[in-house]
């Protein structure tokens, strides 16, 4: 597995369009053009001010020219009737013209303000008066300057009340020009605002949106990057429990190389130097030393092939998967097999093997049938090595059903050896270990025959038990999976649900219907190997067909203790109670 | 005695006429009464003789109503004041002859350092430029731009 196989997460990165850019550069220039707007307002306001600054300026100015007018036609007409000097009026006079004469805020003057009418009637009066003899009007000219001044008086004064309105009328239409223009720039203002709030919604909404999306795109990736971290990370400890159990393999392999160079090189030592003693001319051995020396040699020769083919064993069995070579095989074939070959070595030591077959119904498993006997010639052997000579040795094969389907052929070799340490018996199954009182007790063996039995049931998906007491002796289960044919599966399979049928059957079926029912029902179990079951069945049948006038009473309590046995049956072919109680 | 007040002040002064000015109106006598200061039972009459035997300054001011800087001759008001016994917390009303009325206390016109004109640019003010006399401020009062006390053509004060 390389690198290249992990997909490489995606960037996570947040972006805004173009579009989005674009909008937001809109919203600025906006920002700009209201701050304008903004501005503007601000002079607008300023320019008001200015406008009622002035305004307050000249309309006192043009109030008091109005005022300075009454004042001086009135002082007029009072001299014209002899009440006032010449010298009085022209000083009245005087006072308005320095009132006209007034520069306002705006830089005009007030008599700039008047009238042509209003100036021609005041030229007028200044002419009249200018003629007019000094001191008081005699009494004769009293008329005559009466009707003079009542000709410009009346127009002087319609023409300041003039001054006043034109005045009026500039200033509202100033101020209505002022307040366009400001109306204006609000509307400008509130449409610009409008436009702000219209874009920053778009920009809000469609920013929201784009980066929710990107979000969740992000999410993704980071997801991917998270599995994809997740596998790396499966991958290395893989790797690493890989290395590790290569490790100890290896590690394993270098203790099984030490220790087979160990066993091997403790009998060929020997075998080497009774070789080297019987190749010296100097010793002269006698006959029996010399048939000594050559039991020595043929025993650890022996030794050594066996160590030599329990290692090949071990070996091929290492390296080889068996699965594909599985066959029908009959356990109890090979048993047999077996103990007529381990004859010699029971005669050698008076030792009887009591075989036990009662309970066999099927010894077929599906196995190898080399590995097979393998197995059972190492239990055996190991039973014949360590019991004492002139005991048995119990062999007992058996069916066992675990529940309503699974079938399992047990084979059991119980021995009255020597016994093993319970601490010991975990260990006895690991490479070249011995029980140290087999070893104290110079008992030959390689270490290795159980090694390969547990080698081989694994295979086989079969279960080793070990007891075993001191001195007492010692009992190895090997429980195999029978090996069921296409009929035995399906009656195994379906022989609970018929019970089951039976029991419900004869429970629920009338008084009259139970001899039909319970013939059918004793075939049918009996069909599926349920033989006791069946004969309680047909037994109660032949009783119906004895006793057609049977009281009810025993007719019920019949039936009732054989729905009792049958479902005793029931409970432990199933492991449950039937469907009715 | 006009004469007397032309040689007075200085002759280069430019005359300014008023354009919207009518006849010639005589400037009031020497002796004429032209300011009369009232508080209480005490009267002060002056004539443009007296006010021109006071003591004076000369003032060159930015004239606010004809928007242009002008010279004046002048008599600080808190001396007319001391002249007629009036004191700070006084309420000075001044007259125009047009019967304008301007009022305020003595210690206010005295801290807007006021004056009374009495010729301008060496020459008597003519009664169509607020003369002959008339309440002026300098550019440094706080009532320099405050126009209401800027009485013109001042025929008298009166303390309420």
């Amino acid at each position: 597995m390389t690198n290249s196989d992990t997909p490489a997460p995606e960037g996570i990165s947040f972006k805004t369009t173009f579009g989005q850019k674009l909008l937001a550069a809109g919203i600025i220039l906006n920002l700009f053009v209201l701050s304008g707007f903004i501005f503007s307002s601000s002079q607008y306001a300023i320019s008001e001010s200015k406008i009622f600054t002035s305004a307050q300026s000249t309309a006192t100015s043009i109030i008091f020219t109005q005022r300075e007018t009454l004042a001086y036609t009135t002082r007029y007409a009072q001299w014209a009737a002899g009440v006032f000097t010449k010298r009085d009026v022209g000083i009245a006079r005087a006072l308005l013209a320095q009132r006209l004469n007034v520069i306002n805020i705006d830089q005009t003057s007030t008599g700039g303000r008047a009238t042509a009418d209003y100036l021609s009637a005041l030229r007028f009066s200044d002419s009249v008066l200018e003629k007019a003899p000094e001191g008081y009007l005699p009494s004769t000219l009293h008329d005559t300057y009466n009707k003079l001044s009542g000709s410009f008086i009346d127009s002087m004064l319609a023409e300041s009340r003039k001054m006043v309105v034109a005045y009026q009328q500039e200033l509202d239409a100033t101020i209505l020009a002022s307040a366009k223009k400001r109306s204006s720039n609000t509307l400008q203002i509130l449409a610009i605002f409008l436009l702000l709030v219209l874009q920053t919604s778009i920009f809000l909404i469609w920013g929201g949106l784009s980066f929710r999306r990107q979000y969740k795109t992000a999410r993704r990736n980071l997801k991917k990057e998270a599995d994809s971290l997740s596998i790396a990370i499966e991958r290395l400890e893989s790797a690493e429990s890989e290395v590790k159990s290569l490790e100890e393999l290896n590690a394993r392999k270098n203790d099984f190389i030490s220790t087979v160079n160990h066993e091997l090189r403790t009998p060929l030592t020997s075998i080497i130097g009774y070789i080297d003693l019987l190749k010296e001319p100097a010793i002269k051995l006698s006959a029996v030393e010399y048939e000594k020396i050559i039991s020595v040699i043929e025993r650890n020769s022996g030794v050594l092939l066996d160590l030599i083919e329990s290692i090949l064993s071990l070996s091929s069995l290492d390296a080889k998967d068996q699965v594909s070579e599985y066959k029908e095989v009959d356990l109890l074939t090979i048993v047999k097999k077996n103990i007529f070959i381990l004859t010699p070595q029971l005669s050698q030591k008076s030792i009887s093997i009591n075989l036990d077959e009662k309970a066999l119904e099927n010894s077929t498993i599906l196995g190898n049938s080399g590995q097979v006997s393998l197995v059972v010639v190492n239990l055996l052997s190991n039973a014949v090595k360590f019991s004492p000579n002139g005991s048995q040795v119990d062999v007992r094969l058996s069916l066992e059903a675990d529940g309503a389907e699974f079938n399992f052929v047990r084979f059991e070799v119980k021995d009255k050896g020597i016994g093993i340490p319970a601490d010991e018996i975990p260990k006895l199954f690991t490479r070249f270990y011995r029980a140290k009182n087999a070893v104290d007790s110079h008992i030959e063996g390689t270490g290795l025959g159980l090694a390969i039995v547990a080698k081989i049931l694994e295979n086989h998906k079969a279960k080793i038990e070990v007891k075993s007491e001191i001195n007492q002796g010692s009992t190895f289960v090997v429980i195999f999976p029978a090996f069921l044919g296409k009929v035995a599966q399906l009656i195994s399979k379906n022989r609970v649900n018929v019970l089951n049928k039976a029991i419900i059957a004869l429970r629920t079926a009338p008084a009259h219907e139970l001899a039909p029912v319970s013939h059918e029902m004793g075939g049918a179990v009996g069909f599926y190997d349920l033989e006791k079951e069946s004969e309680l069945i047909n037994e109660f049948n032949l009783w119906l067909i004895k006793n057609p006038l049977a009281q009810q009473e025993d007719l019920n309590q019949l039936k009732e203790n054989l729905i009792d046995s049958l479902n005793h049956s029931y409970i432990v072919l199933s492991g449950q109670g039937s469907e009715m109680k | 005695m006009l004469s007397l007040v032309a040689l007075s002040v200085p002759s280069t002064a430019a005359a300014e006429s008023n354009p919207y000015g009518g006849v010639a109106v005589k400037a009031p006598g020497a002796n004429e009464t032209i300011l009369t200061i009232t508080k209480g039972k005490v009267v002060i009459k002056l004539s443009m003789k007296k006010l021109q035997a006071m003591k004076s300054s000369n003032l060159t001011i930015n004239e606010p109503f004809v928007k242009k800087k002008q010279s004046f001759r002048a008599i600080k008001l808190s001396s007319l004041f001391r002249l007629a016994g009036i004191k700070g917390a006084d309420k000075v009303e001044t007259y125009a002859l047009n019967d304008y009325l301007y009022t305020n206390t003595a210690a206010n016109f005295i801290s807007a350092d006021g004056y009374l004109a009495i010729a301008r640019s060496g020459k008597p003010i003519g009664y169509d430029e607020g003369g002959p006399i008339r309440i002026i401020f300098p550019n440094t009062s706080k009532w320099t731009n405050f126009e209401d006390p800027w009485n013109w053509s001042i025929k008298s004060m009166k303390v309420s």
